[in-house]
């Protein structure tokens, strides 16, 4: 322990930052270094590689990022669509604001978390929050606790994760009597709420509505509120109770979260195409070519692909919100340990 | 709400993850994949000591617990301590007195830095946008700059661009304001 004594630390992969704080991995001598920045001060935590017992990466579900995926194709797609179809310099722009917003969102998004546990405890790693990036640098940290740490065979290690060391020992000859346990929590975000269900089968209306309007080939049944409520009730009413519940604990949200991009590509895409249509019809005199888009416009086969789309969407809504276990199919926590509930 | 260990459990369905320790990827029961590299350090747990009391004259007491047995002594200053005080800090063993000495001296025990750069680059760009209130912002940038020069720097690696940066533009400013203090001063006197 020298005065002023500098340690040399390696910058590891990975990173997280934010407006305000930003947080980075350091690799030192015999530990690795959490550095979290604020504007004008960072704190610093150490995990010495001889007292690491695991490092833990899990992936997040992919229900979220597949939906912004596909509604990024899907208004780029019809922006550079309309952008062909009407020459307009807006759509040029929107197509390019597009492409670099998903650029951008691409390169920042966050598919995994991180952990390291100690005897002390176990505390998260943020700037490991890429798989890429995380694979890189839990590499270079394995390398450094397997030199710290003496070797012990697999089937050894396999023996501790399948019983969890004993706890420490007791001090006191008579140990004080136990809390009372905890009253069983109930996680009400696997509970369906009714408004969810009544969302959905307003959406099932609507796609019945709009599968009648496309069949009869009528607009008719194409009235404006059956438009409207397609078109701006449904974000409100499934995206937003979707990202409430950060679709986790829903079944099939990946199933969900392609619908969901299908439906919003296909609107956009509609809307395209009958703003194109009147567009053509105003400023162009071809009769064939008005005939063209008046033919996309009222082509059954689209209006009965997104009808189709949206009950599918529906039906999906309702079995998934109404087949979500309840609380009684939870098992029991139990008292929390450091190896997680006891009797787990 | 995390309760469970993720080196059991699933964070995202919270349902239990039997890992292997070889470190492969496993999937759990809703579809999220996950990995955990197991280390020796996991047999490893505090056995709760505070000490024993000394049974007989001939046993080295502890320096800040004179009841207590001495098991070891001080790398640092050669004191002895007692279970309850015995620090491992590395492959070292040191007393809770040269713990809290080496605080200060050290970069190992540091656990956090004010970054006065910022501060007085932040000062000096704010001065420059209200250029008004610089005759008294930019004495202040100088001053942080400087403390950011002489004051102990982050422990990872960190340019000091922008302390210099701060004192030029404070060093500059400050130039203005004295020529334009002479300035009037001297158009005064004529």
């Amino acid at each position: 322990m020298t005065a002023n004594s500098r340690v040399g630390y390696r910058r590891l992969p990975g990173g997280k930052s934010g407006l305000l704080r930003r947080d980075t991995l350091w690799l030192g001598p015999d530990h690795l270094l959490h550095v979290r920045s604020s504007r004008f001060s960072e704190d610093y935590r150490r995990f010495y590689f001889t007292d690491i017992q695991a490092l833990v990466v899990q992936h997040r579900p992919v229900g979220n990022r597949l939906a912004v995926d596909w509604v990024a194709i899907g208004v780029g797609v019809a922006a550079l669509t309309a952008l062909f179809l009407a020459h307009h310099a807006a759509w040029g722009t929107l197509f390019a604001v597009v492409v670099a917003a998903y650029i951008w969102y691409v390169l920042r998004r966050e598919d995994c978390e991180a952990w390291v546990q100690t005897a002390v405890g176990t505390a998260e790693l943020p700037p490991l929050c890429r798989i890429r990036s995380a694979n890189r640098a839990l590499a270079l940290i394995d390398e450094q606790v397997r030199e710290a740490q003496p070797a012990i065979p697999v089937a050894e290690l396999s023996r501790a994760l399948d019983t969890p060391p004993p706890l420490p020992v007791t001090v006191e000859a008579n140990p004080p009597p136990a809390p009372p346990p905890l009253p069983q929590a109930v996680d009400s975000s696997r509970v369906p709420s009714p408004i969810y269900v009544v969302a959905f089968v307003l959406l099932l209306i609507v796609g019945v509505l709009k599968m009648f309007a496309a069949l009869s080939a009528s607009s008719a049944l194409n009235v404006v509120w059956v438009s409207a409520a397609s078109y701006f009730a449904f974000p409100v009413l499934v995206i937003l109770p979707l990202i409430r519940d950060g679709t986790r604990n829903i079944r099939g949200s990946r199933l969900g979260a392609v619908l969901i991009s299908m439906v919003t590509t296909g609107t956009i895409g509609m809307n395209a195409i009958n703003w194109a249509s009147s567009e053509a019809n105003r400023k162009m005199q071809t009769a064939e070519v008005r005939k063209v888009y008046e033919t996309l416009e009222n082509g059954a086969p689209l209006r009965i692909g997104l009808a189709v789309i949206l009950l599918a969407l529906a039906i999906w809504g309702l079995l998934a919100f109404l087949t979500a276990p309840g609380p009684a199919d939870r098992r029991s926590d139990g008292p929390l340990t450091l190896f997680g509930p006891e009797g787990s | 709400m995390k309760l469970q260990s993720p080196l059991t459990h699933c964070h995202v369905c919270l349902a239990p993850i039997a890992y292997p320790a070889e470190g492969a990827t496993v999937q759990c029961r809703c579809g999220v994949r996950a990995r955990a590299l197991v280390y020796p350090a996991i047999f490893r747990m505090s056995d709760g000591s505070i000490g024993e009391a000394i049974q007989g004259d001939g046993e080295a007491a502890c320096f800040a617990h004179e009841g207590k047995r001495a098991v070891a002594a001080c790398d640092s200053c050669g004191r002895f301590v007692c279970a309850l005080c015995r620090i491992a800090w590395g492959s070292r063993i040191l007393c809770p007195t040269c713990v809290n000495a080496a605080e200060k001296r050290t970069d190992l025990l540091t656990r956090s830095r004010t970054h006065y750069d910022t501060m007085a680059l932040t000062v000096a760009l704010g001065s420059i946008v209200l250029f008004t209130i610089s005759v008294l912002t930019a004495p202040i940038a100088i001053y942080l700059a400087i403390r950011a020069l002489r004051s102990p720097r982050s422990l990872v690696p960190r340019t000091m661009w922008r302390a210099w940066t701060a004192l030029a533009i404070g060093t500059l400013e400050l130039g203005g304001w004295s020529w334009l203090l002479v300035y009037v001063v001297m158009r005064t006197g004529r």
